[in-house]
């Protein structure tokens, strides 16, 4: 219990940060925040400057502001678009946040169902050619950049072969399942290539680790099969760092589609952000950097409890 | 050992076989097989067009970049025995090649950036003088990644060099002084790391324009607590240790302590790992540019800018070389940095070394 309290008490801090920085971003931005929001010509327009102004609160108090704002946020109003009019923050993300989720989740267990035969594998055959291989694959796979990766995948697979669809996204509501899918496999290997590696290399440091006990020698002696071994008994006690790792990695990825959702043109949230810096759209950005933030520190803090919780050594210490 | 080397060789060749040197031949042998055998389909890759298959193209020259890279690696384990790991030094080789290159640019030679729009996205040719062909606007390919090159060793040894002096300093106090110094250089910390690295430094260049010198300090601002944590990190051990007892007991002052005991101790380790931060930062700083975010385009062309031009599948389809350029060069530079630090971290943790 103590744990979970420090680390909800540790979070505080961040969580506040994170949100003033959200809420100044216009603040920090040079020039007549209304100017750069609006555009030269619609900033000329009669009482469209007053608009923005009263919409972000530029006229108030700076920490009256904060507050103001904060309480919006908290309550799910995040303000809305003030260059595509009347289009509210929280519409957006509820309509993008599960592409993103989607993509994310799909890879995530995608990267655990190759990694963890991969990593018991190298870790069995440790320092043989096949784990020498594995180990420089993955090497290989931690030094290429998910956007690499992507346009290598396009390059091969559309350009070349002509078997998938370069970009675009099929909804799930359009009930085209086999589009669907087809549009999913080249983002999702691009996202999950450098997971598996890491999921690997780690997977099988720590299950070399584990096969040093006694109970896999007990167990050899026994006449078990090797694979009985390593999937029944090794794998749980080894798999803790790698359950941390995804979750933590999970957050991350939301993050971390952003280049994937860009290149493959998937209207997730990442598209969105980097759509709304371009196009200035700062209020839509705001609201996208806040969700975005507080979702990765939440499932940080909540992979830390549930760490603490698995396993008695944190929880003391 | 003489009988094996008489059934080895015969009854006329009474020399004994040294088994090592034996070894150290065969793999030369098979080191100068592999060479020979990736050169020649690199030579083979490089002579067809790209009008034929281009992906049959990618396969060769993967293999023969694999059988070039693992046959110079053999030829070095021969040379200079097997404790030599050769990975390492190819990918010191590459580095080296890299930066001469960026000053053989810096002398004038591969200079040019001039548009030709009589000559675009010409494909790479070694017969000609754009040996890896010319880009949308006719601007030679080879010029830009070597400029390229450049702006990514700035800001990625700008980046971290600021993210050790820094970091170091902080994160030394933080372990040494403890207390209030520690606590809000946790929570500083902790709030930098736990926002999500590249919507941060999205932010920043939102805010501040992209130039060279913006994103190299947005990228320290994320390397200043990673060096930070780990000096803490390392300090927190060395400041137990006797011979720090042994300069307070003898009145040393706190300054001194710091710098003359703990840093040459904590430098290692810091020094190891930076080589891993440098590939991080380069990394981001092309995905920066990829999203065009980065540094601007139309002055300055760097990796993430060449690859994000390139980017688009129709003309992926008629010049793949404007991506696949940069991009191998790119690989080649993150995958060398990693290596180097890997290694080197091997060296300096005890636990990793005996592994």
């Amino acid at each position: 219990m103590k744990t979970i309290g420090r680390t909800i008490i540790r979070i505080i801090p961040v969580l506040i940060l994170v949100s003033f920085f959200s809420s100044f971003y216009v603040e920090l931005l040079p020039g007549d925040p209304a100017i750069r929001l609006l555009g030269q010509e619609r900033a000329q327009e009669p009482g469209a400057r007053e608009l923005v102004n009263r919409e972000l609160r530029l006229d108030e108090n700076v920490i009256v502001r904060y507050g103001k704002w904060l309480g919006d946020a908290l309550t799910g109003d995040l303000g809305e678009s003030v260059r595509t009019h009347g289009l509210k923050v929280s519409d957006t993300i509820r309509q993008r946040l599960p592409i993103t989720l989607e993509l994310t989740v799909v890879a995530q267990a995608f990267a655990l169902i190759l990694a963890i035969p991969l990593g018991v594998y190298a870790a069995y055959r440790a320092g043989r050619r096949a784990d020498r291989a594995l180990n420089a694959a993955s090497f290989a796979a931690i030094s290429l950049p998910q956007f690499l990766v992507g346009i290598l995948l396009i390059f091969v697979l559309f350009n070349q072969l002509d078997l998938l669809p370069p970009q675009g996204w099929t909804r799930l509501t359009e009930w085209d399942w086999w589009d669907h899918s087809r549009r999913l496999i080249m983002p999702v290997v691009a996202l999950a290539l450098t997971e598996i590696a890491v999921f690997q290399r780690l997977l099988r440091a720590d299950m070399m680790a584990t096969l040093q006990n006694d109970f896999v020698l007990t167990a050899k002696a026994k006449g078990m099969s090797p694979s009985h071994i390593l999937f029944r008994h090794a794998l749980r006690p080894s798999s803790f760092s790698l359950i941390t790792l995804a979750g933590v990695s999970t957050g991350r990825l939301i993050g971390g589609t952003v280049i994937i959702e860009v290149l493959f043109q998937l209207p997730g949230i990442g598209l969105k952000m980097v759509d709304s810096i371009t196009g200035n759209d700062l209020v839509v950005l705001q609201g996208l950097v806040l969700v975005v933030a507080v979702a990765y520190i939440m499932l940080n803090m909540l992979v830390e409890i549930t760490y603490a919780l698995l396993d008695p050594r944190i929880r003391r210490g | 050992m003489a009988d094996v080397a008489e059934v080895v060789t015969g009854p006329e060749a009474p020399v004994v076989i040294d088994p090592e040197r034996e070894r150290r031949v065969r793999l030369a042998w098979e080191g100068s097989f592999r060479l020979v055998v990736g050169l020649a389909l690199l030579l083979v890759q490089l002579l067809v067009t790209y009008d034929g298959v281009a992906w049959l193209q990618v396969i060769l020259a993967l293999g023969g970049i694999y059988g070039i890279f693992t046959g110079v690696g053999q030829l070095i384990r021969a040379a200079f025995g097997s404790r030599v790991d050769p990975t390492v030094w190819i990918s010191m080789v590459w580095l080296a090649i890299l930066v001469l290159f960026v000053f053989l640019q810096l002398g004038g030679l591969f200079d040019s950036l001039e548009a030709d729009f009589q000559d675009r996205e010409r494909p790479p040719s070694f017969t000609t003088d754009e040996p890896l062909g010319t880009d949308r606007l006719g601007k030679s390919v080879m010029n830009q990644s070597i400029r390229g090159a450049r702006i990514s060793l700035i800001v990625g040894l700008g980046a971290v060099g600021i993210g050790l002096a820094v970091g170091s300093v902080i994160g030394m106090s933080a372990g040494f002084f403890r207390g209030a110094t520690e606590g809000t250089f946790n929570i500083i910390t902790d709030a930098v790391l736990a926002f999500p690295a590249l919507i941060l430094l999205f932010s920043i260049v939102a805010i501040f324009g992209g130039s060279v010198l913006v994103i190299t300090l947005a990228l320290s601002v994320l390397s200043i607590p990673t060096m930070g944590r780990l000096s803490r990190a390392n300090t927190l051990t060395f400041a137990a240790r006797e011979f720090v007892t042994a300069a307070k007991a003898m009145g040393a002052s706190n300054s001194r302590i710091l710098f003359r005991e703990i840093m040459p101790n904590v430098a290692l380790p810091l020094a190891s790992y930076a080589f891993i931060v440098v590939a991080v930062v380069i990394v981001a700083e092309t995905s920066l540019a990829f999203l065009g975010v980065g540094i601007d385009p139309i002055s300055t062309p760097t990796w993430g800018n060449m690859i994000q031009e390139g980017r688009d599948p129709n003309l992926l389809e008629k010049a793949p070389h404007i991506v696949f350029v940069p991009g191998v060069m790119m690989f080649c530079t993150v995958l060398s940095l990693n290596r180097i630090g890997e290694s080197l971290r091997a060296l300096w943790d005890p636990r990793e070394a005996k592994l």
